[in-house]
Formats: structure tokens, sequence, C-alpha cells
């Protein structure tokens, strides 16, 4: 399966870029690093099966246990729920499963009791890494409020989780950058009738108008899906009154505060603040896409529509218990058969073979000049290039994305000299091969482009060319020069300082898999 | 020659009509084009 940002390669090499190295902005850190791993024992597409299967595994296990009691049909709500959402469905469809990552641990680490206990329930955030550790973070800052102990530990555990991609980040910001326009890009939008709030209360919302499930947006089903989100809250803050338990005013402050963000970046006013945050500092880069931050409102909800099949039971209402654990799906049915699967085109993999093989030094340029695709060989669905994930030397490609008929500045500095060349008129065999470039990587996509930019490559030699791809090589290029970047040093020892961290917390209670049955509260 | 003005004027309207109904009746909607390159639309 390709879509979006779900890139699973069949041999995927190791590149510096997978630790941060490269200099870009390190949003794919460490999570590709970990599926390169996994992909050097099993074969990629069974990698990718595993991961999917680990975030609803994890996900609903960890939804169930975190509802109080021994019910097995509250239990069994909750999962559902947590895990058939707009917010699952959306992300799903845009690729996102390292953030799913993180989604499917919230609940861990909402009732993780240790910091050892933490650092394990933080471990799919830790693989997920940017994007996954900030909704995370929303749920550990949340704890805060119902166990103030052991503050500093905590911060510790988080803090170091999130060394391999903070420590490239911090060190490439000289030379990183991220575009404020992204904000109005990917800032929330609605995709149900009820406005953006409403979708956002729904649990939808997502920036991008093509990852929404077919039919999400119709009156019948987006009432009933606002009407659940609804009930479910107003039983979770009946429950939460009621028990006056920590742990759920933990969740209900970090839920608060996320959708509060994610509010924020949808209205004008709010919009323009975060605009200027991320001018000012692209640190600020985080509140971005800020409908990831809605990710502990799903857990909320979940418990939420736990409490209410409680409820029911209790009441003798059995049938409207089991239409509650069955609405999740009922009313998003048409997420299955959304993803297909695919096989690579052979002329990908010999591409990857020759390349990988040829031992010289030089970048590889991936062209046509656009970070997503949309392939015919994938039945047209969009992709990130799969290119960088199979070449085992520095690939530049496009990372400046685009969103309608808006494109974002480009982050990495490579890729930025790459985009000034091609936009200069004139031969670029020359010039790429003195900036560095080996190969040439042009994929065929149907663009009336292709033949002109081909002629703009003359001189080069073709070393493959088939019905889906052709590889140029510049023979006689200059010597690489050292590419920009971080240095290694540092970027290692947060890789290993985050590992030891893992380590430790295992090896502190080896015997369960994240933290102790939650027995009291 | 008023008549041969109107036999001429005659064929075009009746051509042009037959051809704009021949198009209504089968009218097709012009492919839409997918953006090539984009992460997606708001």
């Amino acid at each position: 399966m390709l879509s979006y940002d779900l890139v699973f390669v069949p041999h995927p090499a190791w590149t510096g870029a997978m630790l941060g190295l490269s200099g870009g902005f390190p949003r794919q850190v460490p999570s590709d690093a970990v599926a390169a791993a996994l992909g050097h024992l099993l074969p990629g597409d069974l990698v990718e099966k595993a991961l999917l299967l680990a975030v609803f595994a994890v996900a609903a296990a960890g939804a169930a246990r975190a509802v109080p009691g021994d019910r097995l049909a509250p239990k069994l709500a909750a999962a559902a729920f947590y895990c058939w959402n707009p917010f699952v469905a959306e992300r799903l469809l845009l690729g996102q499963w390292a953030l799913l990552l993180g989604y499917a641990g919230l609940p861990w680490v909402l009732t993780a009791r240790t910091p050892a206990g933490l650092a394990r329930a933080l471990l799919p955030a830790a693989v997920g890494g940017f994007a996954a550790w900030n909704v995370s973070a929303l749920v550990v800052l949340g704890r805060f409020t119902a166990r103030p102990r052991r503050i500093a530990a905590s911060l510790a555990v988080l803090l170091g989780l999130a060394l391999p991609w903070l420590v490239p980040a911090l060190l490439a910001a000289g030379g990183g950058r991220t575009d404020p326009a992204g904000v109005d890009l990917f800032a929330p939008r609605a995709d149900t009738p009820f406005g953006t709030v409403g979708s956002l209360l729904s649990l939808g919302g997502l920036w991008n108008a093509e990852a929404v499930p077919p039919g999400f947006g119709s009156w019948p089903i987006a009432a009933g899906r606002l009407l659940l989100s609804l009930a479910a809250i107003a039983a979770f803050a009946v429950t939460l009154r009621r028990t006056r338990d920590p742990l759920l005013a933990a969740l209900a402050w970090s839920a608060g505060a996320g959708f509060a963000v994610a509010c924020l970046a949808s209205l004008g006013p709010g919009r323009a603040l975060v605009r200027g945050l991320v001018g000012f500092w692209p640190g600020f880069g985080v509140l971005r896409d800020a409908h990831t931050f809605v990710a502990p409102l799903a857990l909320l909800q979940a418990l939420g529509v736990a409490f209410l099949v409680t409820l029911a039971v209790q009441r003798a209402l059995g049938a409207l218990g089991a239409v509650l654990v069955a609405a999740p799906v009922v009313l998003l049915p048409t997420l299955a058969g959304q993803l297909r699967a695919v096989d690579f085109p052979a002329d990908w993999t010999r591409a990857q073979q020759m390349i990988n093989a040829d031992p010289a030094a030089g970048y590889a340029l991936a062209l046509p000049w656009g970070g997503y695709r949309n392939y015919a060989w994938n039945h047209g669905r969009t992709v990130l290039d799969p290119l960088p994930r199979m070449l085992a030397r520095r690939t530049v490609w496009n990372d400046g994305l685009r969103v309608g008929d808006r494109a974002l500045a480009v982050e990495d500095p490579l890729a930025r000299d790459a985009d000034a060349l091609l936009r200069a008129p004139g031969p670029l065999t020359g010039p790429l091969a003195a900036a560095g470039y080996r190969y040439v990587v042009l994929a065929k996509v149907g663009d009336p482009g292709e033949a002109a930019l081909r002629a703009r490559l003359a001189g080069a030699r073709t070393v493959l060319d088939g019905r889906d791809l052709t590889v140029l090589r510049l023979d006689g290029r200059e010597p690489a020069p050292a590419p920009p970047g971080v240095p290694v040093l540092p970027v290692t020892t947060g890789d290993i300082l985050a590992l030891c961290l893992v380590l430790w917390s295992y090896g502190t209670y080896a015997t369960t898999l994240v933290g102790t049955p939650r027995t009291s509260r | 020659m008023r008549i041969l003005i109107a036999v001429l004027l005659g064929v075009l309207i009746a051509g042009a009509s037959s051809f704009a109904v021949v198009n209504a009746a089968n009218s097709t909607p012009d492919p839409q084009v997918k953006p090539l390159y984009h992460y997606g639309t708001r």
C-alpha cells in the first residue's frame, strides 16, 4: 500500500536522512530508520502490514485497559471507538502511520504509573517521531495535573525519547526553516456540514480534502457522528464529576488543550498568531498541523462511549449497549477498501539495484521536481516519492510541499540549490555534475514537461529507460562536495541515550509490556 | 438572389443547430486534470 506518507519500499536503504543527518527538518526520524531496520529482517510489505496492525492492536488494547472495571462491553466499545473514528481514518488515508503509532500509545501514556512505565508507554511515540511525540507530550503534561509527583523524572523521560529527532532539529535550525504559509495550508478545515469546530468535535477536520472517507461529509453520517461525539463528551463529563478521577481530569485537560489549539489554528486571528509564531521561530512549526492535537479528544470520547455503555448495561438496555459498540463502524463504513496493495514496477527495483551497486560517490536527483506523485501503477493515488528510501546515496527531492495551487518553500539546503538550478533556463547536465550529482532519476508520471526536462539533460548517459522510469548517469562529474548536514556525533549520542532509556525501562519491569494493570484509582 | 441567400443561411443554421443538438445530447464533461505533484487539496 502506498498512500501519501505511507511509503514502504523493498530492500530499504540505510541513509543519513533517516537519522536526521541531512539537514532538513527531521519529520521522518526515527520512524524511517525503524522501518528500514525491520525491512532488513522482513519484506517491506510485511513490515508495513505489521506496523499498521500494531497501531490498531496497541490502540484497542490501550483504550480497553483505560476503562475502569472488568465489564467486557464498555471495554469493547472504547476499543472500537478509539480504533475506528474519523481521526484514524483520515490520518490513515494520509499515510501517517508514524503519528498513529503515537496515537495508539496515548491510553498507555495516560495510565502509566512510574517513570519507567511512562518510558515504555511512550515507545510507540518515540518510534513515530516528531508528530507522535507532540500529541503524547500533551497527555504527559495533562498527567501532571493528576500526579504532580515525579514531574522532573517524567519530563526527563519525555525529552530523552525525543532526542533522536530533537538533536538534529536543533542542530539544523540554522539551515532549516519552516514556511509560515504552511499554517494556512495545514489548518483544520470543515469536512462536515457543521463547520470546522463541529468537524473537529466529530474528530474530523483534517486539512486535506482528498483524505476524507467517502460519505463522511453527508448529513446523516455527519449528524450521527456529531451526536455520538457529543453524547460521549457528556457521559465523560458526568462520570468525571461523579468520580473525581484524577486520570479522567488529566485527560480532560489534555483533550481540552488540544482541541483549543486546533480551534485556534482554524480561526482567522488565531491562525495569524500561529503564523507569526512560526515566522518568529521555526520551532513553533509544531503548531502547523494543529489537527493532530485532537488525538486526546478521541481518547476522551472513547472513554465516554464506554461510560454510556456501562450505563446502558446497568439499566438493562443491552440492545442500546450493542448499538453503541457497533456505532463507530456503522457511522464510518467506507474506510474499508480505500487502501489497496500494489507491487513496485520492475523498472524501480532495477534502478534501485543498479544505482546501489555503483561504488562511485555522488548525489541522486529525483525528477520531475515534485515530492508527491500520482503514479499510474499506484492506481493514481498520491504518494510521496519512494526513491529516497530506496537509494543508499543522498537523494535530493523537492520537499517544498504543494497544497492546491500553493507551494511551500523548499526546506532541505541541497534541494534549495537544486530548485534554483531547475528554475534557471538552459542545460542541466553540466551544472548538476558540477554540484556533485551522479544520477538523475526521471519518473514517468505523464507530465507534459517530461520531454523538455529530458532535453535539458542532453549529454547524460542513459543507463535505464523503461516504461516507468529513466535513469541518467552524469559521467565526468566533479568530486561530490561534502553535503550540508548536521554533525554525526551529537546525533548518534542522542540516539544511543534514547535507546538506553528504552532498555532501562524494559529492564526495570521486564515482565510487562507497558505499565501495570490499572487496579485502583 | 434572395432565395439563394435564404438557402445558404438555412443550411448554415441547420448545420449549426444539428451540431449543437448532437453535442448537447452526447456531451461528456472535460476530463478533470488532477495536479501531478501536490500533497492534497483544501
